[in-house]
């Protein structure tokens, strides 16, 4: 068994610990709640940022898809909310499949028209036109299946599922076929690897996650708005926990999300006014000083780092 | 299949980049366990050949036949998998995995039977650098690197884009002499370099490219007394 696999489950264990024993200490749910969340995105990302090299900016629009898709499985098809989450999911999976055609442009133009994509998503389901649908700019309620702990458990779940994903692939031969998607995508196909294919799987994952966290992120606020579940504010937040945990790894995401999203909910709290400037200074300084994040501290000292 | 019959056979290769023809119209075969050598002036198509036979972009008219079977439609991928493989010109390693890791992505992903990565890094001289990043080789290091990643798919077709360049001549010999023996066991080979002893050394049929044409295809030797390609290498 590699040795990713085995750091994987010591992490799965930590992290299932710490969410089933802090509420008992802490009784700020809806916090312990997005923390779960952002680290459920920030793997997600990685799957496809970390481990393909492909950043998509506008990832927060697999988000939302999966908030509406488990919205309206609950409106209109009247399901349990566990079933939505996975409609969720699907819905993600989905907008992820159509939008694989991006993979044809690079780097920056890749990340924009993914944006761009995400945008549209958006403007689709606030459009009035769709009232009857999306509800429009007036937003879904679905106080019919309100249940904050069902919620809860839901992302924990999630959260467990995305780690030992992320843990699976990178100690598989999928993740060294995607290492090498990520350091020169013709080698990689010159070494028999079919990079159209493993891109793709790798893409939709990601979606996956993101959509499952979504659907289950409506379901806990069980009130909300197009804005709420597109802004661009949870994709940027999830991109930042990822880049300053450190990309490509297991455990970067998870730390990266636990400190920064730790640390802004400090500041908000005790110091509102600061919060901006604090938030633009962290990402000013990593980008200086920690380019590849609070794991290349470790790596430096020759620590393997799952 | 005949133990004469070509492992590769070109025909009427034409690759256009907007109103440039890279290729127009190029023929030639190779048959298992021989060398051709492929020689022309900078920009004459040479690596672009190397390119299309291993699928690197589609062509815009010919054939390429592999084993008898046209292949040109094939991803690369499937391609690498049938055993078609290439070095490049200008290394390509994965810069941020580990010696070892390169060489093990092609022995994992070429289909069929394992293959030891540590074999290949043995056989190459690169085994005392397994686990190293690829980012810290030399550049001769790279290409050696190149040629392991390309070897662990088992190919029956090897075609290398210029190898020689930057090696010393202790290196370059014992680089002819590695292709030789490639032959030997039966694979076949499309050098392409612009070091004519080197060629030399290598094999004795030389094809020779100009403008995406054909200028020259027989005997070494008679090559280096052809005045159209003496007038391609010193006017090109
Ligand atoms: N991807 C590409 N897009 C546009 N033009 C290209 C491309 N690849 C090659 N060319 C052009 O096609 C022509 C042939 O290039 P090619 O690289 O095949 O030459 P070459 O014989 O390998 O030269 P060299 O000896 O310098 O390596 C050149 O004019 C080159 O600029
Ligand atoms: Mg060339």
């Amino acid at each position: 068994m590699p040795k990713t696999w085995r750091s994987t489950a010591v992490i799965v264990a930590i992290t299932l610990l710490t969410f089933v024993f802090v509420p008992y200490i802490y009784n700020n749910q809806f916090l312990l709640f997005n923390m779960m969340m952002y680290m459920a995105l920030a793997l997600g990302l990685n799957i496809i940022y970390g481990y393909t090299g492909y950043l998509p900016f506008g990832y927060v629009g697999f988000f939302g898809a999966g908030a509406y898709g488990g919205a309206l499985a609950i409106t209109f098809l009247h399901w349990s909310p566990y079933l939505a989450v996975i409609v969720g999911g699907g819905a993600a999976v989905l907008v992820g499949m159509i939008l694989i055609p991006l993979f044809r442009l690079s780097g920056a133009y890749f990340s924009i028209a993914n944006l761009a994509a995400a945008e549209a998503l958006y403007y689709i389901v606030a459009n009035p036109h769709l009232e009857s649908i999306t509800q429009g700019p007036y937003g879904i309620s679905l106080p019919q299946v309100y249940d904050p702990n069902g919620a809860y458990w839901t992302m924990l779940f999630i959260l467990l599922f995305a780690l030992v994903l992320s843990g699976f692939i990178r100690g598989s031969r999928f993740g060294l076929a995607l290492a090498a998607i990520r350091e020169n995508p013709l080698s990689a196909s010159m070494s028999g690897v079919n990079v159209v294919k493993l891109r793709s799987i790798s893409w939709l994952l990601s979606a996956l996650v993101a959509g499952l966290a979504g659907a289950t992120f409506g379901w806990y606020i069980s009130v909300f708005y197009p804005e709420t579940v597109f802004g661009l504010g949870i994709g940027v937040f999830t991109i930042v926990f990822v880049l300053f945990g450190g990309i490509g790894t297991v455990l970067g995401p998870i730390v990266g999300t636990l400190i920064l999203y730790g640390a802004y909910n400090y500041i908000g709290i005790s110091t509102p006014q600061y919060f901006q400037l604090v938030y633009g200074l962290i990402i000013v300084l990593l980008v200086l000083f920690l380019p590849n994040g609070l794991v290349s501290l470790a790596k430096r000292r020759g620590i393997d780092v799952p | 299949m005949s133990p004469e019959a070509p492992i590769l056979e070109v025909e009427g290769l034409k690759k256009h980049f907007g109103g440039l023809k890279a290729l127009d119209g190029v023929s030639f075969s190779i048959h298992p366990g021989e060398i051709l050598g492929l020689a022309g002036p900078n920009g004459s198509g040479k690596t672009t050949c190397i390119n299309a036979i291993s699928g690197v972009f589609r062509v815009d008219g010919g054939q390429i036949r592999y084993l008898g079977q046209p292949i040109q439609h094939l991803p690369a991928y499937r391609r690498v998998r049938h055993g078609i493989n290439r070095t490049f010109q200008v290394p390509r390693p994965f810069l941020g995995l580990t010696v070892l890791e390169n060489v093990m992505v092609a022995a994992t992903y070429r289909g069929g039977r394992n293959v030891n990565p540590r074999h290949i890094l043995e056989d190459i001289g690169l085994a005392e650098h397994a686990d190293r990043p690829a980012r810290s080789l030399n550049s001769s290091q790279q290409k050696m690197l190149g040629l392991a990643r390309a070897l662990a798919t088992h190919p029956r077709l090897l075609l290398v884009d210029e190898i020689g360049a930057g090696l010393n001549p202790v290196e370059l010999s014992s680089m002819a002499e590695r292709l030789r023996s490639y032959a030997e066991q039966g694979m076949a080979l499309l050098v392409v370099e612009h070091l004519m002893d080197f060629l030399d050394r290598v094999t004795d049929r030389l094809l020779v490219m100009d403008a995406g044409n054909t200028l020259f295809s027989g005997k070494l030797q008679q090559a280096t007394e052809d005045s159209r390609v003496i007038e391609a290498f010193l006017g090109g």
